[in-house]
């Protein structure tokens, strides 16, 4: 019985994982090697390709590093303190995650067009979301939003109140605390939720596609191009474009990997 | 001097009632009590970490409760310090000592002198999360003393640490006490009050039940739970008689099928209860005829090794009575479960506590 129990654990288990390992590497290797060095290469020297990814690269840190800002103390009181609809609140934020993204643009669509009070408005003020890198960067906000805060809720939340209790006892004020203690502590999962955030934003295309066609962003172009021109125009662009994905993800993963907590004083 | 009065603080279905606590300059309580009597909540309510529902906490003369936490002149280590892991040991020094208007050079001092005080001037540039138990603790120390408290609260700082570290630890917040230094400890081990209070007051159910010098606390315990806490196992609720035959020194102590004598106390009170120290009660295979007034025959129910020798506990018509005894004596006794034994003790040995009014 025990002989049957540990040849599922140690043969069968790892062949499983191997089989969903195959399932998520094959089909990455397969572009990677079909569209082979000289795809890469014309790829690479194609100007407006390299604009599209570095567009998509650069909105997709910007929506992160400002959504950063209004998510994390958000995260950070969503996980401390206990106030009426806290989990509704929590739910709301998660609705993005459960909704097709072309939804997610019409949505976004509805409020940020130039029929709508608000469209108007920033049309006034010399800003269009449509068919703009601004479009662009809220569509990219909205889908990806929740994967940093859920994670910055669970690294608060993770961080022992007994820290804080430390801290306030020695006569901080909630806000060093949140600074000096609680934002440190929990940096870990902040910084993984943003790594996921940045992932999630560069590769959207539903909602992207909606809101800003033009300027084009690299999951834009992709689409584009095969639509107008097939697959074998569509895989260089691609090949290199999951080429620095994965490059910056392993850098990203690098940089927040354990032990890298900010020093307090 | 602090002043704790009618405080009150109820969570769930506990409720910390805290009537009169007086704590004088340069004292040492030790807060003594069970898991859940209460303890830690009377210190974090004193450290500004939770809000009473009433009652009154006076430090000097001022009300202390409308004072934030870290203003209120209390400093508080905690039972598992909880140092900052992201900081090395001289950041977590440095922690109360910041926002207060002093220099770096000034920080810089000031955590040199408190390392040195509590042993830790070796370990500044140390991570915190690198510390042994003991480190960490006299770091934890150094911490709380950084914002100067004339109070420092202590939550159970012996509990994680063995016995070397915990003489050490000892040690030193006996030295801190010594220069002056006014320490409230939280505790349910009676040894740690008996080696470093000058006053105990013991906690159940969110009560102080019993408060005094150690020495009235432990030698003249309220009731079964501080005689319990004080290591007294001989603890008899009873009533008293003062018509003792041909002796009017003597009086009678019943408690169940038993009657002991004891020298006649000054009270009038009947109702009370007896304790006897098990090292004062001598254990014999036949009856002895010696001084001891009281000797009764009992069965032997239990043995067990103790640190002081083996305690023996004999069923005297359904009253345990615990005898301390040395290994040899065990031996040369032959002693055994169920033996049939004698205990004697003299009345001197037996006090009498009547019960409160």
């Amino acid at each position: 019985m025990r002989k049957a129990s540990g040849t599922i654990t140690n043969i069968i288990f790892p062949l499983l994982g191997g089989l969903l390992l195959f399932f998520v590497i094959a089909p990455l290797a397969g572009l990677l090697l079909s569209a082979g060095t000289s795809g890469l290469v014309e790829a690479a020297g194609d100007e407006e390709v390299r604009q599209s990814i570095g567009r998509t690269l650069f909105v997709a840190m910007l929506t992160t590093l400002v959504f950063a800002l209004l998510t994390i103390p958000f995260a950070w009181v969503v996980a401390r303190r206990n106030f009426p609809l806290r989990r509704l609140l929590h739910a709301i934020i998660n609705i993005p995650v459960v909704i097709p993204h072309s939804a997610a643009g019409i949505a976004l669509l509805s409020v940020v067009s130039r029929d709508t009070a608000l469209g108007r408005m920033a049309d006034a003020a010399g800003l269009s979301f449509v068919n703009n890198t601004a479009g662009i960067f809220i569509a990219m906000a909205f889908v990806s939003l929740p994967y940093l805060f859920n994670a910055a809720v669970d690294g608060f939340a993770m961080v022992p109140v007994m820290y804080e209790k430390v801290a306030q006892s020695m006569g901080a004020g909630p806000f060093r605390i949140f600074r000096t203690i609680s934002l440190p502590l929990a940096s870990r999962s902040i910084l993984s939720g943003m790594v996921m955030m940045w992932g999630r934003g560069m590769s959207e295309f539903g909602a992207v596609v909606i809101i800003a066609y033009h300027p084009m962003t690299t999951p834009v172009m992709i689409y584009e191009r095969f639509t107008s021109f097939g697959i074998d125009h569509a895989r260089p662009v691609t090949a290199l474009f999951l080429l620095i994905c994965l490059l910056v993800f392993v850098l990203l993963n690098i940089i927040s990997r354990p032990g890298k907590h900010a020093e307090g004083r | 001097m602090l002043k704790v009065d009618n405080l009150i603080r109820r969570t769930g279905d506990f409720v910390l009632h805290i009537e009169h606590l007086a704590i004088e300059k340069g004292s040492y309580l030790v807060l003594l009590g069970p898991s859940g009597s209460g303890k830690t909540m009377l210190l974090e309510l004193m450290a500004g970490l939770e809000r009473p529902d009433s009652g009154s906490i006076f430090l000097n003369g001022t009300d202390i409760l409308s004072l934030p936490a870290g203003q209120r002149g209390i400093g508080m280590v905690f039972q598992k310090q909880w140092l900052f892991p992201h900081m090395s040991v001289a950041a977590n020094i440095a922690y109360g000592l910041q926002g207060k208007g002093l220099s770096a050079s000034e920080i810089d001092k000031e955590i040199k002198s408190l390392a040195q005080e509590t042993r830790c001037d070796q370990l500044l540039k140390r991570r915190a999360d690198k510390l042994s138990g003991g480190e960490a603790q006299r770091v934890a120390i150094a911490r709380a003393l950084a914002i100067r408290p004339e109070i420092l609260l202590l939550d159970e700082p012996l509990a994680n640490l063995d016995t070397p570290l915990r003489t050490e630890f000892s040690s030193l917040v006996r030295q801190l006490n010594r220069k002056g230094q006014t320490i409230i400890h939280v505790t349910h081990d009676y040894s740690e009050a008996i080696a470093l209070a000058t006053d105990v007051a013991v906690m159940q159910q969110g009560k102080i039940v019993q408060q005094g010098s150690p020495r009235e606390v432990f030698s003249r315990p309220k009731n079964a739970f501080v005689a319990r806490f004080a290591g007294i196992r001989n603890f008899f609720h009873g009533s008293l008689s003062y018509e003792v035959s041909g002796d009017p020194a003597m009086a009678l102590f019943s408690t169940g099928n038993l009657s002991i004598l004891l020298l006649r106390p000054q009270t009038e009170s009947h109702k009370g209860h007896v304790h006897i120290a098990a090292s004062s009660i001598t254990l014999s295979t036949e009856p002895l005829s010696s001084s001891a007034v009281n000797q009764f025959r009992g069965e032997v129910v239990d043995m067990f090794d103790t640190s002081e020798g083996v305690e023996v506990v004999v069923k005297v018509q359904g009253t345990p009575f615990y005898v301390v005894v040395t290994r040899q004596s065990v031996q040369r006794l032959q002693l055994h479960l169920s033996a049939n034994v004698y205990i004697q003790f003299k009345a001197g040995a037996v006090q009498f506590e009547p019960d409160a009014q």
